[in-house]
This record gives C-alpha cells, structure tokens and sequence, in this order.
C-alpha cells in the first residue's frame, strides 16, 4: 500500500487508516531463520519462470471437471472470485511453482477463467472488485472530523456554561499534618 | 480499500481492447514500393508480460461474451 494512501489527511495531521486492524497473524522476527536456507520451495527456483508455461499449468486444471466442480462450488456459496484467484496463486507460489511476481501477474487471466466457467455453467458468481462497506464501523476520517467540530463547538459550550455557574466559594480542604518521623535514625525536626 | 492483491491486478488490466494502441499503417504511394509495416524488421519482439496477460484477457471476454449472446438469443427466442 502507498504511503499516501495508507494515511487520511485530516486537518494539518494524518490519520492512520490501518491503526484500528492490528496484524496478529504476521510472522515474528526472526522466523525465516528458523529453517535452513533452502529447505522451503518457495527459496528454490521456481517451476515455471515464465508467464506462459504459469499458465500452461493452470488452465487446463481449473478447465478439468474435478477442479471446475470444485471451483463452481465455492463461487455458488458466494467466495468472490479475487479471494478464489488469489489462493490459487498463493498456493503455486508455496509449492514453488511459480515466484510471486508470475503469481500476481496471472491473477486477471485465473480472474477470467474462473468467471468463464462461472457463466459456462450458467452459476451468479461475485467478481469481488466492490469494495464492501462495512456500515457499523466508523471511519477514522468521520470520527477526526467530529472531533474537530467538537474541539471548535467546545470553548462556546464552556463560556455558555460559566455564565450559569454560581461562584461558589471553594471550601479548602483541610491539610493534613504530616505524622512526625518515630524511626531511630529519624532527623528531630 | 483495496487489499487483495487480486483486485489490483484486476483493476490494473482495465479494458485491454480499448487501451491498446493500433499502429497506423502507412500507405504506400510508389507502385513498387513496399510499405514499412509489411518490411521484415529482423525478429518479431517477445511481448510484455503485461501485454501476454492482456491478450489472455481479451481472448477469455471474447468467449465470455459469446456464452452471453448466445444465452440472450435463446431467452428471445424462447420469449
């Protein structure tokens, strides 16, 4: 995510957008050193180094019977299309298939794919490119802009408010005299 | 908030067919003359990446858009 977009511009300060979502599920330091340089797949040369032959493997398998009836079922119970596209590729890059970069860059073709077969088989499917709204939650941008108003409402409120006040005088409160020190090494006062 | 990764290639690839350039083609005026479109130029230029995906793309929309018509004249011809 670009810096710019990550933060609101609110006034003369900004806003974290992603303050409210802390990450818990990000990999602590240090974990990639827990296994010897290599070992993973994903740290081999990949597969498939290009484009063509990432998708020479990939269509005809999403175009099989087994792996279409799989994939209809997910679209059918409403899994949009990018979350689909996307496990996919995370999946080949995890078996070292392809690098990420092949990965991303075939995600509008397995997009493509995936919704052909979709309205081959004649199945209402969610591409997944709405943004979805989520209407409980508050924006950080909304709550800045009242509290802004509320920063400008707030002096009027209190001068309003003084006026009506009664001075009263303060009572003090009664000081309490300090216990006298009854240690050995204690200082005489 | 566009966090999928999916969704941002998606987006990025927009509508091929109306973002590629067509190259003119020039006329020639010479009787023998030949134009420099159909001039070998050495070899043919591997494509882009971007260009590979987008030439997917269109070819996919194309058979997409197939099915749809094809669905629509049988509903009309259904009634």
């Amino acid at each position: 995510m670009p810096s710019e977009e990550r933060y609101l511009r609110v006034g003369n300060g900004k806003i974290n957008k992603m303050a409210e979502e802390p990450e818990f599920d990000a990999p602590i330091p240090g974990m990639s050193l827990t296994a010897e340089v290599g070992s993973r797949p994903w740290q081999n040369p990949p597969k498939f180094a290009t484009v063509d032959e990432a998708l020479n493997h990939y269509i005809p398998r999403i175009g099989s019977s087994d792996m279409s009836n799989e994939m209809l079922d997910l679209m059918e119970l409403g899994i949009p299309i990018t979350s689909i596209a996307d496990t996919i590729q995370t999946g080949g890059v995890m078996q070292g298939l392809h690098t990420i970069d092949v990965g991303i860059l075939i995600l509008p073709v397995l997009m493509e794919m995936l919704a052909y077969i979709a309205e081959d088989a004649d199945i209402e499917y969610d591409l997944g490119m709405k943004a979805r709204i989520d209407e409980d939650k508050i924006e950080d941008g909304k709550i800045a802009l009242s509290m802004r108003k509320m920063r400008k409402e707030l002096p009027k409120v209190m001068n309003t408010s003084k006026e009506t006040v009664i001075d009263e005088p303060i009572e003090e409160a009664p000081e309490e005299e300090a216990a006298a020190p009854s240690g050995l090494m204690s200082r005489r006062m | 908030m566009m966090t999928n990764p999916a969704m941002k290639a998606y987006a990025a690839i927009g509508n091929p067919e109306n973002t590629r350039k067509v190259e003119p083609v020039e006329k020639s005026s010479g009787l023998l003359s030949r134009s420099r479109s159909t001039t070998p130029k050495g070899e043919p230029k591997e494509k882009e990446p971007k260009e590979l995906i987008e030439d997917y793309v269109m070819k996919i929309r194309a058979k997409r858009r197939e099915i749809l018509e094809s669905r629509q004249r049988k509903d009309k011809q259904n009634g």
